[in-house]
């Protein structure tokens, strides 16, 4: 349902997230036969959320080499080595994240990392829009001075997924230029899905 | 001199019959919060028609704040207490051309389907 909603929207690949690499393992054989029915690439994407060092060296050593990791830090500890292990894909930034800080963003860019925002951290209420989205607003313009942003739905049902240009005009809203919007959801995804997936061959 | 104006075809997707007018509401709500009042007016928010067999609406706004209405659209996942999902599936400069777009989607709407928005009750369309 939820990849029939996604190739509705014309998407050329997707990430699937798993917290468990045992049960990513496990399902890998079925969603390589899903990607050919739906005509679509996926990835795993391996969700970590940690909040010391040893934490979350201990969650990377689980990961396979051709997964997407994207890292969600609860301490600064854990921020400060996401943003330096070369393991480490994607970064996650939340409305109200204590950890995007200047520092966080200048060792992130220097180790090529990518920022994501996800719509779905706003899709919880309205009531809290109005403080949460200038609140990621601010840590987003933070982190695309210097590092790359991707948004995306991170949708956990088919009515939470948004089609590529709905993104983009959300991106506006976070204070990005309409080029930057666009690559935030084609070509900054599209570059990560292509090293990964290159790993396997596809 | 004259401002220019763009339309966009929003394709609600809901389980449960929803009417029209409660998108207008919601939007123009989630404008005046987040933006504030001044731009909900900037905005020019224009509810035009529906066609309810397929769950469309079809709204206008200043072309200026086309970004600003399609991202705050986006937004929208929660319509008289049921869940949504929407779905901006064409935008044009004038009507005609949107209607002419939409035309071309596998899904034909016959013109005679368009109603006024405050008239309308979307029937559920599922994802």
């Amino acid at each position: 349902m939820l990849l029939q909603r996604v190739k509705a929207c014309n998407y050329k690949g997707v990430a699937v997230c798993f917290h468990d690499p045992e049960v990513a393992r496990a399902v890998e054989p079925q969603l390589k036969e899903l990607e050919d029915s739906f005509h679509l690439r996926i990835a795993i994407r391996y969700e970590v959320e940690a909040r010391t060092r040893s934490e979350l060296l201990r969650m990377l050593r689980r990961r396979e080499r051709h997964w997407v990791v994207a890292v969600t830090p609860r301490g600064l500890e854990a921020a400060r080595v996401a943003a330096r292990d070369r393991r480490v894909d994607i970064i996650t930034i939340e409305p109200f994240s204590e950890f995007i800080d200047e520092t966080e963003v200048r060792m992130a860019a220097e180790h090529s990392k990518v920022f994501e925002v996800s719509l779905s951290h706003l899709l919880s209420g309205y009531d809290h829009l109005a403080s949460a989205l200038p609140a990621l607003r601010k840590r987003v313009l933070r982190a695309a001075k210097r590092s790359l942003v991707l948004v995306s739905s991170r949708a956990y049902d088919p009515l939470q997924v948004r089609n590529p240009r709905d993104l983009a005009a959300f991106s506006t809203l976070l204070g990005l230029n309409r080029e930057q919007a666009l690559d935030a959801v084609s070509r900054i995804p599209e570059s990560i899905l292509a090293t990964k997936l290159g790993n396997l061959g596809a | 001199m004259r401002r220019k104006r763009r339309y966009l075809a929003v394709r609600i997707l809901h389980e449960q019959p929803l009417p029209a007018t409660a998108i207008i509401n919601t939007l123009r709500d989630l404008i005046a919060r987040l933006f504030g009042s001044v731009t909900l007016s900037e905005a020019r928010i224009l509810p035009l028609h529906a066609v309810p067999d397929q769950s469309i609406v079809v709204i206008g706004c200043d072309a200026q704040y086309y970004d600003l209405v399609r991202g705050t659209l986006s937004l929208i996942h929660e319509l008289e207490g049921q869940r949504v999902g929407i779905d901006v599936v064409k935008a044009s400069g004038t009507i005609r051309g949107l209607r002419r777009l939409l035309r071309e989607k596998p899904w034909l709407i016959d013109p005679k389907q368009y109603i006024p928005i405050r008239k309308a009750v979307l029937a559920p369309a599922l994802p």
